[in-house]
């Protein structure tokens, strides 16, 4: 479709991005500025909200009050294991849903997708009492385990989609070339695939990130995730809205540096086979 | 350099039946196409000899060796791909050098090697492109070289030239045609174009429902369909065909004319004529018979006359370039260039 192009179309637009815009950055820009508060700056009023002294009293009461490395170390160890296990089996099972041809495959295909749909509450409890058995509570192990239970269904859909869109005589080619089935994955159909891994993989980073449901039920300290400890700073004798801000900040801070650097790959990676014939 | 031998191959997916009982020898250095509808087999035949699909029963054996079991990669075949399959993120260069990469050949054989196949290809000045900055010619001139490149015993073409434009089509033909007579390497071509077939190949296997209708030289199945599915598959337009009865020296159209002809057998039979080798003319001359034309399709060098002879649609090629009788004329049926079916089976009769 071709867009019009005339002034009163392009102001629309503008318009409607800045909405936009505003309605996704300004929660940012008040957990930022939140964080550089002390509680009665909080409630100073609408007026100060964007004008006030900064400080970082609440970074270092977080600090000194609960082990937020610890915790954010968790949070990554967390998922970027959970990211590394979805996208090997994932991958190795949208190879076959993609290019093998066998009885019951998008039946199959659909039961893998119908994993994800269900809410995560109802296999909380049912993995707590595995856990609980297995002596696998509040160990990153086991988030990491029932992460990949969300994580494996999507990356398994989205690579059977990317695979699908590969012409299969690539492989073929590497195989008539004296290369073995699994070399030509290795060394023609991964390559071709990196940016569609890349783009998954970071939707499964963003989801363990930010978890929030599972690290209650299943970890209590070692194993803690960020997301977690925060509404911690929620008390019955105080409301430490700066020390949540802080804390926020801290957690969405690597996700916003790190969004904002692969931006162009997300895209590419995601329109990949959607753009191609 | 090798001989392909493909023996009593069959191929069932499933309960279906694809492939029955396929035999055929392709010689050392001889170019075959494989010749057929969409549908046909001809594809999975090919696929099967390169090591690509599994078969049902039966044996493929190139050179001296029982290749049935081999894995592609040990078969030391070369495949074009109708869609080429050039490896998108390897340049050029890389593409070509695939496969003696993976054999792990030494660095400066690989770029001698990949020197003598772009000189041959014309393709130097593209070495350090990847496909997707390549013209459709070009990406089909890659991944030709990249066949060469190791020397195959037999090179396998599925359909190699159906995504190119038509002149660049008809330019590639007479490319792959002297290339492959150049390096000698015995060829299995797949195509649905009987253009290339007859253009290209030594011998023409045609295929239906995944049965050999007729293996022979490109000539000898257009003068001697050996059924009419033969017959009329080959050759553009297609030749006309006639229900007629036949008394062993006259033959009776359904018309009501007669024509005096020999070696024929007696009963039902269906004659056939190829457009190109009907005689028209504006008057009566002996034994010609009253046509009606309908259209006439100007092609330039020759006219495709439709028209109506006894209540059969018939078309003529005329490569004269007179006008063309508005209405009526009259056709002579040379019986040098008549065709005999048995009607039940489809199959030729011999005339002596």
């Amino acid at each position: 479709m071709k867009a019009p192009n005339n002034r009163s179309y392009r102001i629309t637009v503008a318009l409607i991005l800045i909405i936009y815009g505003l309605f996704t950055l300004v929660p940012i820009a008040y957990l930022l500025v939140s964080a550089f508060k002390t509680q009665q700056q909080i409630y100073a009023g609408a007026a100060s909200t964007f004008w006030f002294t900064p400080t970082l009293d609440s970074f270092r009461f977080i600090f000194e009050t609960k082990p937020i490395l610890a915790m954010l170390a968790n949070t990554l160890i967390v998922s970027v294991g959970s990211t590394v296990f979805s996208l090997f089996f994932g991958t190795i099972a949208a190879y076959a849903l993609a290019r093998f041809d066998f009885r019951g495959r998008d039946d199959l295909a659909f039961y893998i997708l119908s994993i994800r749909m269900f809410p995560p509450i109802v296999a909380a409890l049912p993995i707590f009492m595995i856990y609980n058995y297995l002596d696998m509570l509040d160990t990153r192990l086991g988030l990491i385990i029932a992460y990949t239970t969300f994580n494996l269904p999507f990356v398994v859909w989205m690579m059977t989609g990317f695979i699908k869109a590969i012409p299969v005589q690539l492989e073929e080619a590497a195989m008539v070339d004296g290369q073995s089935q699994l070399g030509a994955i290795r060394d023609i159909l991964l390559p071709v695939l990196r940016p569609s891994l890349f783009a998954v993989s970071i939707f499964c980073l963003i989801f363990s990130w930010n978890e929030f449901l599972f690290a209650l039920i299943l970890t209590k300290s070692q194993a803690k995730t960020l997301p977690v400890a925060i509404p911690e700073f929620i008390t019955w004798t105080e409301v430490g809205w700066n020390y949540v801000a802080s804390a926020g900040v801290i957690l969405v801070a690597p996700v916003l540096i790190f969004a904002f650097l692969a931006q162009k790959y997300m895209v590419r990676g995601l329109s990949m086979g959607a753009i191609k014939d | 350099m090798a001989k392909l031998e493909i023996r009593h191959l069959q191929k069932k997916f499933g309960p279906l039946e694809v492939i029955e009982d396929f035999n055929l020898c392709v010689e050392d250095r001889e170019f075959v196409s494989l010749l057929g509808p969409s549908g046909c087999g001809k594809s999975t035949i090919l696929r099967i000899v390169a090591g690509l699909e599994e078969l049902t029963c039966g044996d493929v054996i190139i050179g001296d060796q029982v290749v049935t079991h081999l894995e592609p990669k040990d078969r030391d075949v070369a495949m074009v791909f109708q869609n080429y399959a050039l490896y998108p993120q390897k340049t050029v260069f890389e593409n070509l050098a695939y496969g003696l990469r993976v054999r792990k050949t030494p660095e400066d054989r690989i770029k001698a090697r990949v020197d003598d196949v772009v000189t041959l290809l014309q393709i130097a000045p593209l070495l350090e492109r990847k496909p997707a900055q390549l013209s459709g010619g070009q990406q089909q001139r890659v991944s030709m070289g990249r066949a060469i490149m190791r020397e195959p015993a037999a090179f396998l073409f599925d359909e190699p030239l159906s995504n190119l434009d038509a002149k660049l089509r008809n330019h590639m033909r007479v490319e792959v045609c002297q290339l492959q007579k150049r390096l000698g390497i015995t060829t299995l071509y797949v195509t649905h174009d009987q253009v290339e077939a007859m253009t290209m190949s030594d011998r023409i296997v045609v295929l239906n429902h995944g049965k050999i209708e007729q293996i022979g030289k490109p000539l000898d199945i257009y003068e001697r369909p050996a059924s009419l599915f033969v017959a009329t598959f080959i050759g553009s337009p297609s030749m006309n065909l006639f229900a007629a009865q036949s008394d062993g020296q006259e033959i009776r159209l359904t018309s009501g004319e007669t024509l005096s002809v020999s070696g024929v057998p007696t009963g039902e039979v269906i004659m056939g004529v190829r457009p190109e080798r009907i005689r028209l003319s504006d008057c009566a001359v002996p034994d010609s018979l009253n046509y009606r034309i309908s259209m006439v399709e100007e092609l330039g060098a020759q006219k495709v006359i439709h028209g109506d002879l006894g209540g059969v649609d018939v078309s003529v090629v005329h490569n004269g370039d007179g006008t063309i009788p508005a209405g009526s004329a009259w056709l002579t049926l040379l019986p040098d260039y008549l065709h005999f079916f048995n009607p039940r089976t489809g199959k030729r009769y011999e005339q002596d």
